[in-house]
């Protein structure tokens, strides 16, 4: 036991701030949001939208213009600044705006228009930059609940729905649950390597050659933490009813944003750290994702209710992401690649599908469902129409983002030499069409039901958001080669 | 004498208490409670292999464990609250609206 005059104190340096600077803006405007609510009147949170849409674009710029490039560590190995934790900075952030637009006429609609939404939204995204820059497997876990307890509380945000209750009280218990798993991991990871920093633990499991047992179940639990919050079969049961229960525009986060938050951490930690284990993960993750795929889109074509289709639909995408993980772990750099690629793709299309849902389904009234959604084509054209280039860029039809999302993975999969999984990937691609393409018909092939109040007037935040999205979706289907090339320099530098 | 090898022992037996807890309780309550309890035993696990490796850093992780416990317990016995407020019952199987 060392005695206190051994342990090295380490005295943080200003350089470490500057590069932990949108993290501190994110925090800055989170607490400044939480002051200034107490100035506005009770109902007044369309200035603190504007203020936190503000925050996080700040911040976004930040990490993409100034900090870009940058490849340090700050606070004693604790985060590792680099492009790949920059672009999930910017990712996480141009997210969490759609989110911001999207909320800030459905929850004055619903009744829960509170300032506190937003801070609690902030502190979400502050958890995911923590998450995706972590170099520690302490800044891994302070992340993950940093997010996590946010998205607790904002599940059951809508205090006066019961569904709303009901899904933070599952993901709660569900999740915490499952950090206590992530948590033991870690400590078996740490009894046997000696250290919590990933570079450190990647290098002595490397050094040492083959693993011993206690170690191996520390990897496994980890993995099974992470399965859980990027919502993995056998671990995803939580997010069907997770979804469908929160507030529109949260489930549209959650799947989205906090989603690819899971996956930065779990590459990173997978790419550090255990790259003396891959035999055994690739095994893993290998079978993780095949059970995935044909969970999510089996499961997803019997769903009448919109939100919970997606949220089935949501489980499969991670499959596909998982077998761009794979890919990447056999040293295939198009694999990577196609991490980002896809989730800058899938956080456009589903935040999309979401905002549209939340424009157009009410409290009260059985309107998420498929059937509610017959004729939509003709009394909401427009809408009508950015749905449908949501659902078909989720479908993976060409020439969309998710075509090219879809394309990248299967094809580094192919080079990975990995034809089985690009084969049931791709056969389970057809089998999503078929309950994407339900939606679109009842849109405009089916006869319109009783007329359901709806917001006549379009609140222009949340059409601006589904304008980015569809704009996005289109641009990354007609250039892909920029953002595999953006997606390809945030990798270099990093891992 | 009482080795690391207990320690480990003990905890690795109060953590399949937890996990056993949350499967088979059906109050949100207790099931939180069990979770409190697997966190728990992580820790112990912390300070003994901290201790057995003379390395701080697990200490350190012990603080950070607890004050993240904290946060969940707040946020946790809020919603709990605001369930039983609703439904006048704790028992997650009540809680059962959309399919489990």
């Amino acid at each position: 036991m060392p005695s206190l005059s051994d342990i090295q104190f380490y005295l943080p340096v200003s350089m470490d701030f500057v590069m932990i600077i949108p993290q501190l803006a994110i925090l800055a405007f989170m607490l400044g949001i939480l002051l200034l609510d107490l100035l506005f009147s009770d109902d007044e949170t369309r200035s603190t939208a504007a203020i936190a849409v503000l925050g996080l674009a700040c911040a976004g710029f930040y990490s993409l213009r100034v900090l870009w490039g940058s490849s340090s560590y700050a606070f004693n190995h604790l985060l590792l600044i680099d492009n790949y934790g920059l672009f999930f900075n910017a990712l996480f952030c141009g997210g969490a705006i759609l989110a911001v637009l999207i909320s800030a006429r459905y929850i004055e609609r619903e009744g829960m228009a509170l300032g506190e939404y937003y801070v609690i939204l902030l502190g979400a995204v502050l958890g995911m930059m923590i998450m995706a820059s972590a170099g520690s497997l302490i800044t891994v876990f302070v992340g993950i609940e940093t997010l996590s307890i946010s998205l607790y509380a904002l599940a059951g945000f809508n205090r006066e729905k019961p569904v709303s209750g009901e899904a933070a009280i599952k993901y709660l218990l569900l999740g915490s649950f499952a950090t206590g798993f992530l948590l033991y991991g870690i400590a078996l990871i740490y009894g046997t390597t000696g250290s919590f920093d990933i570079i450190t633990i990647g290098d002595h499991i490397k050094a040492h050659g083959g693993p011993d047992k206690v170690m191996l179940l520390g990897a496994v639990l980890i993995l099974i933490g992470f399965s859980f919050k990027a919502s993995l079969a056998p671990f995803h049961m939580w997010a069907p009813d997770v979804y469908q229960g929160a507030p529109t525009p949260i489930a549209g986060f959650m799947s989205t944003a906090a989603k690819a938050a899971a996956f930065a951490v779990l590459f990173r930690v997978l790419s550090i750290a255990m790259p003396g284990l891959h035999k055994h993960w690739h095994a893993l993750l290998y079978v993780i994702a095949i059970i995935t795929m044909i969970i999510g889109n089996l499961s997803a074509l019997g769903q009448g209710n919109i939100k919970r289709m997606l949220a089935y639909s949501s489980i499969a995408h991670a499959g596909y992401l998982v077998i761009a993980i794979l890919a990447a772990g056999r040293g295939e750099a198009l694999g990577a690649q196609s991490i980002l690629f896809y989730l800058i793709a899938y956080t456009l299309m589903n935040m999309g599908a979401f905002g549209v849902l939340s424009a157009l389904a009410r409290r009260n009234q059985n309107n998420e469902t498929v059937d509610s959604f017959a004729g939509i084509g003709y009394r909401h054209p427009a809408y009508a129409a950015a749905m449908t280039l949501f659902l078909v860029s989720l479908a993976g039809v060409p020439p969309t983002a998710g075509f090219f999302g879809k394309f990248y993975i299967f094809l580094s999969a192919v080079r990975a030499d990995m034809i089985p999984l690009a084969i049931i990937g791709v056969l389970n691609a057809v089998v999503s069409v078929f309950y994407y393409l339900r939606v679109v018909v009842a849109m405009y092939m089916q006869e319109p039901g009783e007329e359901i109040e709806r917001d006549k007037i379009l609140w222009w935040p949340a059409a601006l958001a589904i304008g980015i999205s569809a704009a996005g979706i289109i641009a990354m289907g007609l250039l892909p080669g920029r953002f595999i090339n953006l997606a390809a320099s945030a990798i270099l530098s990093g891992i | 004498m009482i080795g690391v090898s207990h320690y480990l022992a003990l905890s690795a037996i109060l953590f399949s208490i937890g996990v056993a807890g949350v499967l088979t309780r059906r109050n949100a309550l207790i099931i939180f409670m069990s979770i409190e309890l697997m966190l728990n035993a992580v820790n112990l696990s912390f300070i003994a292999f901290s201790r057995h490796l003379g390395d701080v850093d697990g200490q350190v992780f012990v603080l950070f464990v607890m004050a993240v416990a904290a946060a969940e317990v707040a946020v946790g016995l809020a919603i709990i609250i605001s369930i039983y407020r609703k439904r006048g019952t704790a028992n997650i199987d009540k809680v059962n609206i959309m399919k489990w």
